[in-house]
This record gives C-alpha cells, sequence and structure tokens, in this order.
C-alpha cells in the first residue's frame, strides 16, 4: 500500500443504519412542495423592476423627473435591461454568460456615465444624491440577499445580485438628477459600488436554502 | 434490465419520482459518507453532512438542467456543504481531529491499522482546500477540470492545491516510505 493509496480501503464505509436513518430523516424534505427557480428569479428581478418603477413613479408624482432627454433614456433603458439580467443571475444555476452579464451591468453604468455631459448646475448639495441613491438601494440589497439565498453563493451570482442591488439607485439618479459626468462619477458610482460590496459582503455570510450550485 | 443513468434518474425524480431519488441515494450515499468523513473529519460529521447534502438535492432538484452531469453537480453541493460545515466549526471555535487518539478505530483497515491512522491523520492536518483536491482527485478520481468547475476556480489552482496537498502528506508521512 503506497502512503497514497486509500482507494482500497473500505475502512470508512457507513453503516446501513446510519445511511437508513439519513434517509428517514430526509423523509420530510421530500413531502415539501418543490421551489422553482425560474419562478423565484422571475418573483426577484419582478421585484427589483417594480420598486424601481414605483420610485420612479413617486419622483413623476412628486414633480421631482427634472431630467427628461434621448440620452437619459437611453441610459435608463441600459441599466434597466441590465438590472432584469443580473437580478435574473442572481437566482439562476450558473451560466456561462453569467459574468458576461455582470460586465454588461458594470459597462451600462459606465455608459450612463459617459452619457452624462457638462450636466447642469444645482443648489442642492451634492452628497445628497449619494444619500438618495444609498437609501433607494436598502430594499434592493434586501432583495438581493434573499435571491442570493436561495442557492450556494457562488462568484458570479454573488456579484450579479451586488450589481442588481445598486441599480434601482443609480436609475433615480439618472431621472432625478441633472448634474455632469464628475458628479456622477464622484457621487453616484461610490453608492453603487458600496451597494454592490454590502451584498458581496454579506451575501456568502448567510446560511442559504441548498448548497447547490 | 436495463440500468438508467443518474442524469435519468435525476430528470425523473425532478418530475416526482420517488423510487428514482432511492436510487439516487443507494448509488451516491457510501461515496459522499467516505468523502465527508476525510474532508470533515469524522463519521458524526458526514452523517450531518450526508443528510444536508441529500436535502440540498431535494430543495434545489429544479435546478439540475437537462445536459449536465449528476455526479459533479452532487460534490459541487458536497463540497460546499462541508466547507460551510467547517467554517461554522472554526467559528465556534471547535478543532478538526489531529490527533490519531481522536479518530476512530474503524478509520485503520485489516492488517495495518497503524498505517492507515498515519494516512488519515496526515489528511485532516491538509488546509481545507489541498485536502478537498486529495480527496476529490486522487479518492474520488475526478479530474482536475471537472474539479475546477465543481470548485468555482480555475484548473491551474486545483492542481496548484493538488500538488501542494501531496507534497504536504509525502512530507508527513516521509518516515513510512524509509521504514519501507
Amino acid at each position: 500500500m503506497s502512503p497514497l493509496d486509500l482507494r482500497d480501503a473500505d475502512a470508512l464505509a457507513p453503516s446501513a443504519q446510519a445511511l437508513a436513518r439519513v434517509r428517514a430523516q430526509l423523509a420530510p424534505e421530500l413531502a415539501r412542495p418543490t421551489r422553482r427557480w425560474r419562478r423565484e428569479a422571475a418573483l426577484s428581478t419582478g421585484a427589483l423592476l417594480g420598486f424601481t418603477a414605483l420610485l420612479a413613479g413617486a419622483l413623476a408624482v412628486g414633480g421631482q423627473l427634472t431630467v427628461v432627454s434621448p440620452t437619459r433614456a437611453l441610459s435608463v433603458a441600459l441599466l434597466a435591461a441590465s438590472l432584469a439580467a443580473v437580478g435574473w443571475l442572481a437566482v439562476a444555476p450558473p451560466r456561462r454568460w453569467g459574468r458576461a452579464a455582470a460586465v454588461g451591468s458594470v459597462a451600462a453604468v459606465v455608459a450612463a456615465v459617459a452619457l452624462r455631459g457638462a450636466g447642469q448646475a444645482s443648489a442642492s448639495p451634492q452628497w445628497l444624491c449619494t444619500v438618495s441613491h444609498l437609501g433607494a438601494d436598502l430594499l434592493p440589497i434586501a432583495l438581493a440577499l434573499a435571491a442570493l439565498r436561495t442557492a450556494a453563493p457562488t462568484r458570479a451570482r454573488v456579484l450579479a445580485a451586488g450589481c442588481a442591488a445598486g441599480l434601482p439607485g443609480f436609475i433615480l439618479g439618472e431621472l432625478a438628477c441633472g448634474r455632469g459626468a464628475l458628479h456622477v462619477l464622484l457621487f453616484h458610482l461610490p453608492a453603487w459600488g458600496a451597494a454592490l460590496l454590502l451584498t458581496a459582503a454579506i451575501g456568502p455570510r448567510l446560511q442559504p436554502r441548498s448548497f447547490a450550485p | 434490465m436495463v440500468t438508467s443513468t443518474d442524469e435519468e434518474l435525476m430528470l425523473r425524480f425532478q418530475t416526482g419520482d420517488e423510487a428514482a431519488f432511492d436510487a439516487l441515494y443507494e448509488r451516491h450515499a457510501p461515496a459522499l459518507y467516505r468523502y465527508f468523513a476525510r474532508v470533515a473529519g469524522g463519521r458524526a460529521s458526514a452523517e450531518d453532512l450526508l443528510q444536508t447534502t441529500f436535502a440540498s438535492v431535494i430543495r434545489a432538484r429544479d435546478r439540475f438542467e437537462l445536459g449536465a452531469r449528476f455526479t459533479p453537480w452532487l460534490f459541487t453541493i458536497a463540497a460546499n456543504a462541508a466547507r460551510d460545515h467547517l467554517r461554522q466549526r472554526q467559528r465556534a471555535g471547535l478543532q478538526e481531529p489531529l490527533d490519531g487518539h481522536e479518530l476512530p478505530g474503524e478509520f485503520a483497515p485489516p492488517g495495518d491499522p497503524g498505517l492507515a491512522a498515519r494516512l488519515e491523520v496526515a489528511l485532516q492536518r491538509l488546509p481545507l482546500a489541498h485536502r478537498e483536491a486529495v480527496v476529490l482527485h486522487h479518492l474520488m478520481g475526478f479530474s482536475f477540470q471537472e474539479l475546477a468547475e465543481m470548485l468555482g476556480t480555475s484548473s491551474t489552482a486545483v492542481r496548484l492545491r493538488a500538488h501542494r496537498g501531496y507534497t504536504a502528506l509525502r512530507a508527513d508521512l516521509a518516515d513510512l516510505r524509509e521504514d519501507a
């Protein structure tokens, strides 16, 4: 027997009683209804998009939806599409293009910054945007963490959930803030990054419902 | 009689066939138990982790997709469960068994109890990432490519972990080689 040759050693074989005991303990699990991941992904993504729409609606009703232009509409469309993709991938089993979607989400955010241009002056303090952004992201962060708990927190899923958590606040900024690219870079982007990092820090520490990828 | 593949059984289980689950359990539970006993260090942990793993299979049966292979999927779940279990033990301040006296006598095969116990203790001494790579590659027979997919890392990283594990085991067991 070579030092590493343990394959034939059957000393660790479980007893029939141990296997039967474990199998018996699994009976209640088998009796529970199956949770379909596609349904959970649709609910989670729908909640994120719905919450964003609700925020936009509140802004419109409150007369705060001040910035309406084709480039801003393009930014919002890109960000919303990205939110739908990463929201879905935060729940879905691993996909080959999963990381690409997260990268796409980053690209949408960068595009939104680039499309800003010089912007307009505003009397309100700049940090107000960061605070509003983070405030708007609280519920999305909770939703992203709940999405992560559905299965093992793989890196791709954590990344997707983190990206998704910060996007509703970012979209809110696109709709309500008229300042230029530098302001977005310094006061919106850090809030999005904070939501991403917070989700990525907490998500893997939560007990998942299942250890499946 | 035609034997169903694991994948066929899993697809049948997804449609509610409990007998298919039982067949999968009978096929894979013994190997998983051995894996846990080696990676998580003992029979009590192995039994708990076996239950956790199959409970995950039941809860996440819908996540197994057409075209996927069942055994790597199952061992991905097992590796995730083992890592979480060891992390919780570490947080609780519990040590993994490092001393041969703490290992149950049944670790030793008939004929050479001392050697087998030394091997198991040496395995337990490896850092988790290295132990995982050695056990899954050498004892469970997975390729480095499969391991990389299961552990969510690159094939090169897995090779390196296994190499470090083998090197540490050789160093730990050097005196056995000299005796032989």
